[in-house]
């Protein structure tokens, strides 16, 4: 199928970090098993977390510039470059620093046009316009579709996305208090998972519209929907992700037998792996491809997670492997999703990535290798 | 192609306006930072009281775009929100929930610019995709241009584009707003591609640019006033809107 595309949205450059490192050193312990989880307290709160690895990147400042290597933007056109910021609260500092201690906001505002602002000059990129998308942790998928739909509409030549969200007292106290995370950390998909683990997260791509070559990523598809039944909560029945998902291989024109694995969300809550078991059991109707968290090892990331996470399935893609479920050791949800505890082969060079947030909010991206 | 605007709502300083008429705030109201749930929907709704400004505006723009209309496929009618402000007010309450010792659950879950979608899409029950922009000051602006984007790509048969602005009058002072105005308004517009069941009978179209204007006015509620208008009354018009990051020409004309 992607052998006879003419033109598509090609995943040009990306970078990200994480609570394993970079880009290349996250997947490579990813393939190991690693996990980068470590136990409480988090901001005075007794839960497990996955803090950046290098914990000055929890800086948007800082994080930028070490994001900033990781594109080339020299040949980016101002007139046609879009720049979208992809994040549920960033990073918040400004506005912690000002209640815990009364230090008035320098470099940015607590609010996220302000963060896209700074983080663009960081940066350095010549884009016309930015655009701030926080679809709650949806955020970065939702941003890679708004990007997709804009090159393909020809309304930009080039998209840069950039995510981040940080752990902070404000989210750590806020996820606490929603009794949503896991004193121990996250187990995806495991008989004993017990909530989700805050983790820090950053990642850049960019992406431009033309004739792919082979061994290049693109972007196929992108769709999304809402659940319509819980501000917090997921669906029981999973037919919200399944209709996103559904819409994604529809964009992509591919068919579930095309999809040779599944990034799933994967957050380790009872209710959202038992939620994402059943939209993936209805996509696939039990012919499943390979499936994959990557929080039990890096935490979850929130907004910038979702691009994050597209990042690192993009890098699974060239490998033509699923990484192991760091946490996981038995089967916790009804469906036989085939999740692991070690490397899978992937069966086809598609990857479906699923994202859900608050809100109800799913998005799906499918990325294909092509041959 | 063109779009069919298929209703409206505008909640502003001088009253509501909506496929219904204008209503003027009531006595001792300030402006739509005081709506009240009988104001917008017929129906009860404990959870109105409950909500956070820029949710509750949200939601009661919603409410009056949407009231006696029979959405034909809801499972693709999606929701766009330009929220300029982001969750600034929603922030500050979920802050000092934090200082004080006894961190509010139900706050922190309003404290995402998303937040203000999740009521709306649960009570009508609309299941397509959702776009949050949460930028400088034309945030609904390029939440129009989403919405017309996701009619164009026949990912949404319908969206409910909203734009939404609220900072509480106790915030704008603080270092934390920036400048940002102490202001409260709200604005829907509900957009499909086919014919509708009676309505307003407007068709909108609306291209935008690359890119913005440097130092163009970045206020929303300019040219949502005006949009707003154009369809109440029926007349056909163009606007040419601009902030620094998206310009847009709209073209309204009375269908034929």
């Amino acid at each position: 199928m992607t052998a006879a595309l003419r033109t598509a949205v090609v995943l040009e450059d990306c970078g990200i970090l994480s609570s394993l490192g970079t880009l290349e050193e996250t997947v490579a312990d990813l393939f190991e098993g690693a996990s980068a989880i470590v136990p409480g307290p988090c901001f005075g709160v007794p839960v497990a977390h996955a803090p950046f690895k290098d914990v000055s990147w929890r800086s948007l400042g800082i994080a930028a510039e070490a994001l900033t290597p990781c594109i080339d933007a020299s040949s980016l056109d101002k007139d046609t470059t879009a720049f979208i910021f992809c994040a549920a609260k960033g990073d918040i500092s400004p506005l912690e620093a000002y209640y815990e201690s009364g230090i008035r906001p320098e470099a940015f505002l607590p609010l996220l046009s302000s963060q896209a602002d700074y983080a663009k000059k960081i940066l350095n990129i010549a884009a016309g316009r930015t655009i701030v998308v926080s679809d709650a942790c949806a955020s970065g998928a939702t941003g890679v579709e708004i990007g997709r739909d804009m090159l393909v509409s020809g309304r930009a030549r080039s998209v840069v996305l950039l995510g981040f969200d940080g752990i902070s007292r404000f989210v750590a106290t806020g996820f606490h208090a929603l009794s949503a995370l896991s004193p121990a950390g996250a187990r995806p998909f495991d008989a004993s998972r017990d909530g989700l683990t805050v983790g820090d997260g950053a990642a850049i791509a960019l992406l431009t519209y033309r004739e792919p070559f082979a061994g290049d990523v693109v972007v196929a598809g992108a769709g999304s929907s809402n659940d319509a039944n819980h501000r917090t909560g997921p669906s029981r029945t999973g037919d919200g992700l399944f209709r996103a998902a559904k819409a994604a291989l529809a964009d992509a024109a591919l068919a579930p037998d095309d999809i040779g694995g599944v990034k799933c969300h994967g957050t380790a809550t009872k209710y959202n792996d038992a939620m994402e078991a059943k939209a993936i059991t209805s996509l696939f109707c039990e012919e499943y491809p390979p499936c994959f968290s990557v929080k039990g090892a890096i935490g979850h990331a929130s907004g910038a997670g979702s691009l994050l996470e597209i990042c690192v399935a993009a890098e699974c893609l060239r490998r033509r492997l699923a990484p192991p479920t760091a946490g996981f050791e038995t089967l916790g949800v009804d469906e036989l999703v085939p999740i692991s505890a070690k490397p899978q082969i992937l069966r086809n060079h598609s990857m479906l990535c699923l994202s859900a947030g608050f809100g109800g909010i799913n998005a799906a991206v499918v990325l294909s290798e092509v041959q | 192609m063109s779009i069919r605007v298929e209703s409206f709502a505008a909640l502003l300083p001088q009253g509501i306006a909506g496929p219904l008429g204008i209503r003027p705030w009531d006595e001792g109201q300030a402006g739509p930072g005081d709506v009240r749930r009988d104001q917008v929907l017929n129906k009860p709704y404990p959870a109105f009281g409950k909500l956070m400004l820029a949710d509750r505006l949200a939601f009661a723009a919603a409410s009056v775009a949407l009231a006696g209309r029979t959405i034909a496929n809801k499972d693709s009618t999606a929701i766009t929100l330009g929220i300029s402000a982001g969750s600034l007010s929603t922030d500050m309450r979920y802050m000092e929930s934090v200082i004080a010792g006894f961190p509010s659950p139900a706050i922190f879950s309003a404290t995402l610019p998303s937040s203000a979608i999740a009521d709306i899409a649960i009570y009508y029950g609309l299941k397509g995709p959702n776009r949050v922009v949460a930028g400088n000051g034309a945030s609904g602006l390029t939440a129009l241009e989403l919405a017309v984007s996701l009619l164009k790509t026949k990912k949404a048969s319908a969206v409910l584009s909203l734009c939404v602005y609220a900072v509480e009058a106790q915030d704008a002072a603080s270092p934390l707003a920036g400048g940002a105005a102490a202001a409260s308004n709200a604005f829907a517009l509900l957009l499909s591609l086919q014919p509708g069941n009676g309505g307003t009978a407007m068709r909108l179209s609306a291209s935008f640019s690359a890119v913005g204007k440097e130092g163009a006015p970045a206020r929303d509620e300019l040219y949502f006033t005006e949009l707003i208008r154009l369809v109440r009354e029926q007349k056909g018009g163009i606007i040419e809107a601009a902030s620094c990051d998206v310009a847009a020409t709209l073209s309204l004309a009375k269908e034929e």
